[in-house]
């Protein structure tokens, strides 16, 4: 089979995993409903984190039971879970377009105004089709390469902010509905799980569980860290009130720090720098994914699976950027309830091959 | 000319006639073929090339002494010629017609007996043959001044005088179809990974092509995802720094004809690093790398970033900057990434003119190039002064690359990325940036990760940026010497 995986070793899927959260946790959020009440973005997703990584944990542990290294692996031949693995797929696909859908609102928004979403697209598709066929082990060093650059950036962006950061604006927390704090948190499990998820579906390119589960744990903290610093990082420069009707909160961030030098700006280098960050991301989750169905379904060629799953992707982004009443609202449908597909089905899966297991001992 | 196969035969007339067809030696008159007869009654023959053979060696080591033998012995005469008689260093007996008639082909006589179905191959080269001089391409100031040859077996001893150790081999093989070119491989037995050496030697076996003529060719003959610009072989002028490669664990293969070496295998770092890095001092060798790390980064990404700002982004250059430009193109009349490209295509053209003409005159191009007609096309409005210094530093930025192969590789992405610059602004720069960083990651130099030790994160002695500081310590660990044994 003509899988592409490669080998890789800890620190790049540890790498790979932390450029997925930054991707999928900076790029793509619905910041009208994540701050409609106060600002709990930091609150939230440290509980989504936590969350993710019990079920990192609970797959690890049924993986190694199993003896196996990648997801597929919990299959087996069963027929149900065969089809169990479809919203996981559908899942990664999802955590792969959001953040390209934010990039292109940023850029049709702040940078190119006068140009049309399917030509920015255009450089998207190839990008995204050429990263997918070049396999696992490129994309997952590139992010390794990528990570310390991205780092410095952050570091950059929030230093420059520091004068302008108060500690008031981090409140209110919206306290008094634990029901909307539970429903961002759910939000953002799909953000962190997906890559979690990602890591697993190309986990036998780590070549060990070990190496697998350790480079899931530093790459969730490393990518945790990144996150929940720049949103500290948002939420300490804006109120909430500002950030609800803000579309690319991130961007601002970079504008509002006017990282300069005398010749020349440097916030569209560092948000190009994200945005290509980002794109690696989706890059990584839509190979995964393409990996993940050529396992599951018996497809010996990836390459034509990630092609067509970039053109979907893409595509999809497009449809969803469309000015209207039932994009705004699908897209606001699978913000909200995009995590049901990653999280609900991997629980099933575990607990088959737990059974399947104990019978064939017997 | 498909192999050879078939053996020497008893009789000498046979034998003689055979070897005259195969070397078509009615139209081919090189081929010489001395009668000679060994005692009373034994007739001989010795077959050279013409040019290939030294006459004197065959005059004073094959033909005197033979002509001093009076008797015979009765047993095996073809032993008791090359143990008694014959005073070359170097001989062998061999009854296959392939071996004889590549022997013949590279100088060397081969002694055929009339009653002896095998031929003894007597090593008279004797061809010309440059003498050794000072590197043309990698001059240095602190390192040594001496350079390869086209004579492969120059080249050995020349590793050979700095390499004064016993395991230290080189292994002589061939490669390619018809035309069996000699090959070195050059290794420390023991320190280079016995994987990388059986995957070299399964590359060479399956060269077929007669066309295996030099470094360049047999690099893109056993290489992987040759559609890639950048090299996966360093190639050096510099007997010292394939020394030096050779003490790091890597493999050095040398051509018969060719004045390189060629080091596999490669990684980033080493297209960067200098053959005099390690003779200088540590904080003077780490600032020469970082203004040449500076350089190389300049010279792929400099005018993509300026046209990319220019054209799209004027906004994030300050107004200042953004004033000079705009005075500076008032009159030029193409656009300006037309400018830039046309500019970028003529700096290659100089160097390419620079380079394929003699030394003072290639110097004095270069010159006219430059400055003569950079001010001309200034003056003429066909280009702005802001490009043609943007142009300039990518050119000496390219300069700074010590690797040739790598300089020519990088202006492949330059443009590249000036195109996307053109076409996209930042995005396209982000997109075919981002694409052409995973290709490179993708890139293996021999099953050794072109981004190795960044990408892979693997042990290093010594980082891009930072010359490590030569340690008083007999071996050292690294990715090209993973048991870390006495290197």
């Amino acid at each position: 089979m003509n899988l592409r995986v490669g080998a890789f070793g800890r620190q790049e899927g540890a790498s790979a995993v932390a450029i997925c959260m930054f991707g999928g946790s900076c790029f793509a959020f619905d910041s009208a409903a994540l701050f409609s009440d106060g600002n709990a973005s930091y609150l939230t997703y440290a509980i989504a984190l936590i969350a993710s990584l019990l079920l990192f944990e609970l797959l690890c542990a049924a993986l190694n039971k199993r003896g196996g290294l990648d997801l597929s692996s919990l299959v087996g031949g069963s027929v149900v879970k065969r089809f169990l693995t479809v919203p996981l797929m559908l899942s990664l696909l999802l955590a792969a377009l959001l953040p390209m859908q934010q990039c292109l609102l940023t850029v049709t928004q702040y940078v190119f105004v006068d140009a049309k979403q399917a030509s920015v697209c255009l450089y998207l598709l190839p990008c995204l089709t050429l990263l997918c066929l070049l396999g696992a082990e490129p994309l997952v060093r590139t992010a390794r390469i990528l990570l310390p650059v991205l780092g410095i950036s952050i570091l950059i962006a929030l230093v420059s902010n520091a004068s302008q950061m108060h500690a008031y604006r981090l409140f209110p927390i919206p306290v008094g509905k634990p029901e909307k704090l539970l429903h961002e948190s759910a939000s953002a499990l799909h953000r962190t799980v997906s890559p979690l998820l990602a890591l697993l579906c190309i986990g036998d390119g780590t070549q060990r569980a070990d190496a697998q589960k350790s480079a899931g744990r530093i790459g969730a903290a490393v990518g945790a860290i990144a996150v929940l610093s720049m949103l500290l990082g948002l939420s300490c420069c804006f109120s909430y009130g500002l950030l609800r009707d803000m579309p690319s909160p991130f961007y601002r961030l970079l504008v509002e720090a006017r990282t300069d030098s005398p010749a020349l700006r440097l916030d569209r280098a560092a948000l190009f720098l994200w945005t290509a960050c980002s794109l690696l991301g989706s890059a990584i989750e839509v190979f995964a994914a393409g990996v993940l169905l050529c396992r599951t379904f018996g497809v010996r060629d990836v390459r034509p699976v990630v092609c067509a799953l970039s053109a979907l992707c893409v595509s999809a982004v497009l449809l969803l950027y469309r000015d209207s009443e039932p994009a705004a609202r699908t897209l606001s449908l699978l913000y909200r309830y995009g995590w049901i597909g990653a999280v609900v089905p991997l629980p099933l899966l575990c607990i088959g091959g737990r059974r399947k297991r104990v019978c064939a001992a017997s | 000319m498909p192999a050879l196969s078939g053996h020497l035969k008893k009789r000498l007339d046979d034998n003689r006639r055979t070897i005259e067809t195969i070397f078509r030696s009615d139209i081919n008159t090189d081929l010489i073929c001395t009668p000679f007869r060994i005692g009373e009654d034994r007739r001989a023959l010795a077959v050279c090339l013409n040019g290939m053979a030294d006459e004197r060696k065959i005059g004073s080591a094959i033909l005197r002494p033979c002509h001093f033998v009076h008797e015979t012995p009765k047993g095996d005469l073809a032993a008791f010629l090359t143990e008694r008689v014959l005073t070359t260093a170097e001989t062998e007996r061999r009854s296959d017609l392939q071996s004889v008639t590549d022997a013949i082909s590279e100088g060397r006589t081969a002694i055929l007996i009339d009653g002896e179905a095998s031929a003894i191959l007597c090593d008279t080269r004797g061809y010309v043959s440059r003498a050794v001089e000072t590197p043309q391409n990698e001059m240095t100031i602190l390192g040594a001044k001496e350079a390869f040859t086209e004579n492969i077996r120059t080249n050995v001893t020349l590793l050979r005088r700095i390499l004064k150790r016993p395991d230290f081999v080189c292994a002589f093989r061939d490669a390619g179809g018809t035309n069996r070119t000699k090959l070195v491989l050059a290794y420390l037995d023991g320190v280079l990974q016995p994987a990388l050496l059986e995957t070299v030697r399964q590359r060479l076996d399956r060269i077929r092509t007669d066309d295996a003529l030099s470094i360049g060719r047999i690099e893109q003959l056993i290489e992987r995802d040759s559609y890639l610009p950048m090299p996966q072989m360093l190639k050096t002028e510099r007997p010292d720094r394939a020394a030096r490669a050779i003490l790091d664990g890597r493999l050095v293969l040398l051509v018969e004809g060719s004045p390189l070496a060629g080091v596999l295998p490669i990684t980033l770092s080493s297209l960067l690093e200098s053959g005099e890095d390690a003779d200088m001092r540590q904080p003077v060798g780490t600032v020469v790398r970082i203004v040449r790390v500076l350089g190389a980064g300049m010279s792929i990404g400099l005018p993509a970033y300026f046209l990319a700002l220019a054209l799209h982004h004027p906004g994030q250059l300050s107004g200042e900057i953004l004033e000079t430009v705009i005075a500076s193109r008032a009159m030029v009349f193409l656009p300006l990434s037309v400018e830039m490209i046309f500019l970028l295509a003529v700096f290659q053209l100089v160097r390419e003119a620079g380079l394929r003409v003699p030394g003072a005159i290639g110097q004095a191009i270069g010159i006219i190039g430059g400055l003569l007609l950079g001010q001309a096309a200034v003056s003429a409005n066909i280009v702005s002064t802001v490009v043609l210094i943007i142009v300039a530093l990518t050119g000496l930025g390219n300069f700074a690359i010590p690797d040739y192969s790598a300089q020519v590789a990088t202006a492949y992405y330059r443009i590249l990325l000036c195109l996307a610059a053109t076409a996209g602004g930042l995005l396209g720069l982000a997109a075919v940036g981002l694409v052409s960083l995973a290709a490179l990651c993708a890139m293996k130099s021999f099953g050794v990760p072109f981004l190795t030790p960044f990408a892979p994160v693997t042990f290093r002695r010594g980082g891009l940026l930072v010359r490590a500081r030569l340690q008083n310590r007999s071996a050292s660990s690294d990715w090209s010497n993973p048991t870390g044994r006495d290197a």
